[in-house]
């Protein structure tokens, strides 16, 4: 589904991310744990094409996606729920979630199936559709950037820290809503810091420190691991 | 007595909404280039010149049918309004954005010069659409062309906010103003978003010169002060803000239409140059508070 060989990235003198290959599997939830700085945001900013590689291969299917407009990767099948979610603040949660599906934007019949299964899924949503999407909670707002990238009808989601800041309960509501992304068939490849909760709900892992991969794995078998636990046993670590 | 003092504002009542229907469609544009770019355009009264100076061409001097002649003023403020975003966006990339807005200023006098030779330096005009018969309120009197200005400017700017509120089209353009890397991100095109803002302020623009030239005539500087109305009326409501833009401009035409009325024509643009330093220093945000967070987000999209 989604294969990096190679990729560094760098700003200016600052390299980060250094030779990174990874590999998702079509189905699969694959995680992406790395503390601050590691090159999370940074490797899912080259996949949406916001940051030009230096180096390196992206493929999407069977898709170059270097050689692709920025904007081509919606209607490919790759939707990005973005660090610091970046919403349309000022626009309501309805049309939040009606350009969220902007890639098919001629098919009225498909974006009212998604959005009913959308608010399915977050029924919080209904209920606000026409509040400011600035005006909502942290919680919410993860919950719409969530609903946004799904109305695209997406193959693979990219999620950058989705349980930055949330209460532990939201959190758990948050990572279900993933689960059930998987059992609809749905690619994700989650970026996260909170190792416990994400390598409870991933198949496969990558671990990520300065911009390098230094393990990877089962999830499960990662989390047994000494080092993971003791480099990313956070405050709710079970 | 009392009877003089109605015609009096039923007179600065309607001369307020001419002249500010004109001023709001400058303001309008000027405010939805700057959401699109965080540029303002300087050059925005040019589109006003253009379209008035080729309906006073085509359809004044060489006769040609009036729906033929503002056709044809369209097509050319909508290819003028594509070099302007080409020419600031290719700057854009290179400059701070004061820098793009000193070019919008170079580009105006560019036009101006330039047609200044295509056409010439004199003042141009073409007969009204509907006569010159003042149509009589008691004793104040509006013309008909007046009408006109209102009606189409009130038709425009209505039509632009359906647009923005109710179609894909015009909320992916207010989407992309917001945060132009999280619309490429759901499939926006950036760029194609821009251009389009672009071309439908300039077709406001070209709506005002259209309908306001039989009644204010037009010649090849005409464009220069219209811009500065427009950016202050877009200023005092709130840069960024339609409404705001709306307001602003009604708010300068009053005041102008008064201190014509009870002053002297002398001080016509006294207020206006007097309100644009008073909201620089006192009110930046404007009167609805317009987007405070200016400039086009090209730090962490990249360019293709
Ligand atoms: N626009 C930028 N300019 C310069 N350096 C940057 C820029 N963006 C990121 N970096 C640097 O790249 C490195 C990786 O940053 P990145 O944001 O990818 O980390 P992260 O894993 O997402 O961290 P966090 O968990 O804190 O979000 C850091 O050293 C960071 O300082
Ligand atoms: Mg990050």
């Amino acid at each position: 589904m989604l294969e990096l060989v190679n990729l560094s990235v760098s700003y200016g003198n600052i390299s980060a991310l250094k030779g990174v290959s990874l590999k998702v599997e079509p189905g699969e939830i694959v995680a992406l744990i790395g503390s601050n700085g590691a090159g999370k945001s940074t490797l899912i900013k080259a996949c949406a094409g916001l940051v030009r590689p230096t180096a390196g291969e992206i493929h999407l299917g069977g898709t170059n996606l270097l050689r692709e407009a920025p904007r081509r990767r919606a209607a490919l099948g790759m939707a990005v729920v973005p660090e610091n979610r970046r919403l349309f603040g000022e626009m309501s949660v309805r049309d939040n979630l009606q350009l969220g599906a902007y890639s098919q934007r001629h098919d009225r019949k498909a974006i009212a199936e998604d959005l009913a299964e959308v608010f399915e899924l977050f029924p919080r949503l209904e209920e606000r559709q026409s509040q400011r999407a600035m005006t909502m909670s942290g919680g919410e707002q993860q919950m719409l950037a969530i609903g946004r990238a799904l109305m695209s009808r997406p193959k693979l989601v990219l999620m950058d820290e989705p349980s930055i800041g949330l209460a532990p309960k939201i959190v758990s509501l948050i990572f279900g809503a993933i689960k059930r992304m998987r059992e609809h068939g749905i690619t994700v490849l989650l970026a996260e810091q909170n190792a416990a909760a994400t390598l409870k709900i991933a198949d496969r892992a990558y671990v990520l420190e300065l911009g390098r991969v230094t393990m990877s794995g089962k999830a499960l078998e990662l989390w047994e691991t000494d080092k993971v636990r003791k480099l990313y046993l956070g405050g709710e670590a079970a | 007595m009392s009877s003089m003092i109605l015609v009096d504002l039923i007179q600065i009542v309607m001369t307020t909404l001419t002249v500010g229907s004109m001023y709001a469609l400058v303001a309008v544009g000027v405010s939805l280039i700057y959401n699109a770019t965080g540029v303002i355009n300087f050059a925005q009264g040019e589109f006003v010149m253009l379209s008035g100076m080729t309906v006073a061409s085509l359809y004044g001097t060489l006769g040609w049918p009036l729906p033929a002649a503002v056709a044809a003023a369209l097509v050319v403020v909508v290819l003028y309004a594509a070099l302007l975003m080409a020419i600031t966006s290719a700057f854009a990339a290179r400059i701070s954005l004061i820098g793009v807005l000193i070019i919008t200023i170079g580009a105006s006098i560019a036009t101006q010069g330039a047609a200044a030779r295509i056409w010439d330096s004199d003042t141009h005009r073409f007969p009204p659409f509907s006569g010159d018969d003042p149509i009589r309120i008691l004793d104040a009197t509006i013309t008909p062309q007046a009408l006109w200005i209102i009606g189409v400017s009130a038709i425009c700017i209505a039509g632009l906010i359906w647009f923005m509120r109710s179609t894909i089209t015009g909320k992916a353009m207010r989407a992309c103003a917001l945060d132009k890397a999280a619309a490429t991100m759901v499939g926006i095109p950036v760029r194609t978003t821009i251009l389009l803002s672009f071309v439908l302020s300039g077709l406001l623009g070209a709506a005002g010169g259209i309908v306001t030239t039989p009644l204010t005539t037009i010649d090849a500087n005409g464009g220069m002060l219209l811009a500065i109305k427009g950016f202050t009326a877009a200023m005092l409501g709130g840069m960024g803000s339609i409404p705001g833009a709306l307001l602003g401009a009604l708010l300068i035409a009053l005041v102008e239409t008064t201190t014509v009325t009870f002053a002297s024509g002398a001080y016509k643009e006294l207020p206006t140059f007097t309100i644009i330093i008073l909201v620089l220093l006192l009110l930046p945000r404007g009167l609805v508070g317009g987007r405070h967070e200016t400039g086009l987000h090209h730090d962490d999209l990249t360019r293709t």
